[in-house]
């Protein structure tokens, strides 16, 4: 038991000293001391470029020996070197993600990239710091690796496209992708599409020009109503601002007479965008719009009961719309009236 | 944060075209490599080599003109490209009628372009690594016109590698083309 334990303790020993000061150890015993050093710096209040400059030895030894590490100890997953990855993803995370400048996206684009130029130093340059020209079989491999890191380079630029096509146009989120040859989704929430708060802000509209107005007003406004949703959809406009979908979106509406009095309009948000279905999809909202005789007030008919009302009041219009947009395939029956 | 933009922002991945450009990859270097090392000659690893690193290159370069020019077109067609990505088809706008000749078109183009920059890159790329398919000097040297030249420079005016990756080009296109078309019908049947 006791020998174990030694046999142990001389297995830290010898990983955490070891015999000659020409190790990876004592790049990351420099990378340590750095950071403390950095931390001291800030404390006692120095300049910024003080401790620029000793974060920056920090991660640059972090950096080294890391990777001398991974290669003396030969991890190899898959049998891929990882170690110039690493290095490269570890001066990526500091150059872009520490200091002022680019963003996570422009550290994993260049991540790779930077990582071949990594490779590719030791290969040009020898330990006195001369140029040298690599064997040939090592030129060829390194035009290969460098295309290699251009094309994951280019997958990552592609992922960070298709995120800002789906900023751009937040309606195709609502969609599935199953069809696509490119792209999968990950998570099943499904997104907003943008005809929803356009809906809303035509159903602020719509009550606001006929809520209490006269009834004869409400059907000469439905019987032009397409220049209407016009004046509307100019109106809110500003709804779809913040997309490129202001285009893409046509407004409908169709009333339709009720049994009782009255009309429901339903209010029809086109989608002329891409969509998995070819027939399209389209949003709907119903409000219904009701003739109501307005009813005498209670305070006057309490205070002077004898006065007769108006013989024959006009009945003013009441609008209440739906809550819920539901999403229909096709296009909207243009002969419902 | 590079932890949410992963989990939430971004549950769209490009998983499957970089699993169907591998392939595809695979594919066009092996029929390739094949093609190199009957025609010009070269070792088995070479012609794989060469092969790998001409695909690579081209496919880098069109990346490069995909994502720098995609950001310049029109809108209409923009659109369309994002429905060909996200849903695999088209929709109906003003450029869906001419769609079909812009496909062909940029094909054929795509197609000569990537024989062209392929044979430059060959020339290139032994160039590079110290064992020139073409000796640069040959082409320069003044000859004194004689009789029968006019004859014999017309016979030796394509090099064989050329002619040879005109038919690995050819070759391997036809055979993307061949998996894109039983994709797109597979899909059709189901």
């Amino acid at each position: 038991m006791i020998k174990f334990l030694q046999e142990i303790w001389q297995r830290v020993t010898n990983f955490l000293f070891p015999d000659q000061y020409f190790a990876w150890q004592t790049l990351i015993y420099l990378a340590l001391f750095s950071w403390a050093m950095s931390w001291t710096a800030r404390f006692s209040g120095t300049t910024e470029v003080t401790q620029f400059l000793i974060t920056t030895g920090s991660w640059i030894f972090w950096m080294l020996g890391v990777a001398w590490a991974l290669e003396t100890h030969k991890i190899r997953p898959f049998g891929i070197p990882i170690a110039p990855w690493v290095a490269g993803a570890i001066l990526c995370t500091y150059v872009f993600g520490l200091l002022p400048i680019g963003t996570v996206a422009t550290a994993l684009v260049v991540w790779p990239l930077v990582s071949v130029g990594l490779v590719a130093i030791p290969a040009f340059v020898d330990w006195e710091l001369k140029p040298k020209l690599p064997m040939p079989l090592i030129r060829q491999q390194l035009i290969l690796l460098l295309l290699v890191a251009v094309l994951f380079s280019s997958w990552f630029q592609f992922y960070f496209r298709l995120q800002s096509w789906l900023r751009e146009y937040p309606t195709l989120m609502a969609d599935s992708f199953s069809n696509s040859g490119f792209v999968t989704r990950l998570s099943a929430e499904e997104g907003r599409a943008g005809g929803i708060p356009l809906l809303t802000a035509v159903e602020g509209q719509v009550k606001e020009e006929l809520q209490g107005t006269p009834w004869p007003w409400v059907e000469r406004w439905l019987l032009n109503r397409d220049e209407q949703l016009q004046k509307i959809r100019q109106n809110t406009n500003d709804v779809l601002a913040g997309s490129k979908e202001a285009g893409l979106w046509e407004l409908q509406a169709q009333p339709r007479r009720l049994e009782d009095e009255g009309y429901a309009l339903e209010i029809a948000a086109l989608w002329r965008g891409p969509a998995s279905d070819p027939e399209g999809f389209y949003l709907e909202k119903v409000c219904l719009i009701r003739p109501q005789t307005p009813t005498p007030q209670i305070t006057r008919a309490t205070e002077d009961s004898s006065e007769p009302t108006p013989s024959d009041p006009t009945p003013l219009a009441q609008v209440t719309c739906n809550l819920e947009t539901p999403l229909h395939r096709g296009k909207p029956d243009a002969t419902a009236g | 944060m590079p932890f949410d933009l992963l989990v939430e922002e971004s549950a769209v991945l490009p998983l499957r075209a970089v699993a169907f450009q591998s392939l595809l990859l695979l594919l066009a270097i092996a029929l390739e490599a094949g093609l190199l090392r009957q025609r010009l000659g070269f070792g088995f690893q070479p012609s794989i080599r060469y092969a790998a690193t001409l695909n690579l290159f081209t496919t880098c370069l069109g990346w490069l003109l995909f994502l720098g020019v995609e950001p310049l077109a029109p809108a209409p067609l923009r659109t369309q490209i994002i429905s060909y990505v996200l849903f695999g088809r088209f929709y109906e706008n003003e450029l869906l009628p001419s769609l079909g000749p812009l496909i062909v078109a940029t094909g054929l183009g795509i197609f000569f372009l990537t024989f062209w920059l392929k044979a430059k890159g060959l020339e290139w790329l032994t160039f590079m690594l110290g064992q020139p398919i073409v000796d640069a000097r040959v082409a320069k040297l003044p000859g004194r016109k004689r009789f029968g030249d006019l004859q014999r420079q017309t016979e030796v005016s394509t090099p064989a590698h050329t002619l040879a990756l005109l038919h690995a080009n050819a070759l391997s296109f036809s055979a993307i083309l061949i998996l894109l078309v039983l994709r797109y019908l597979l899909e059709r049947a189901a």
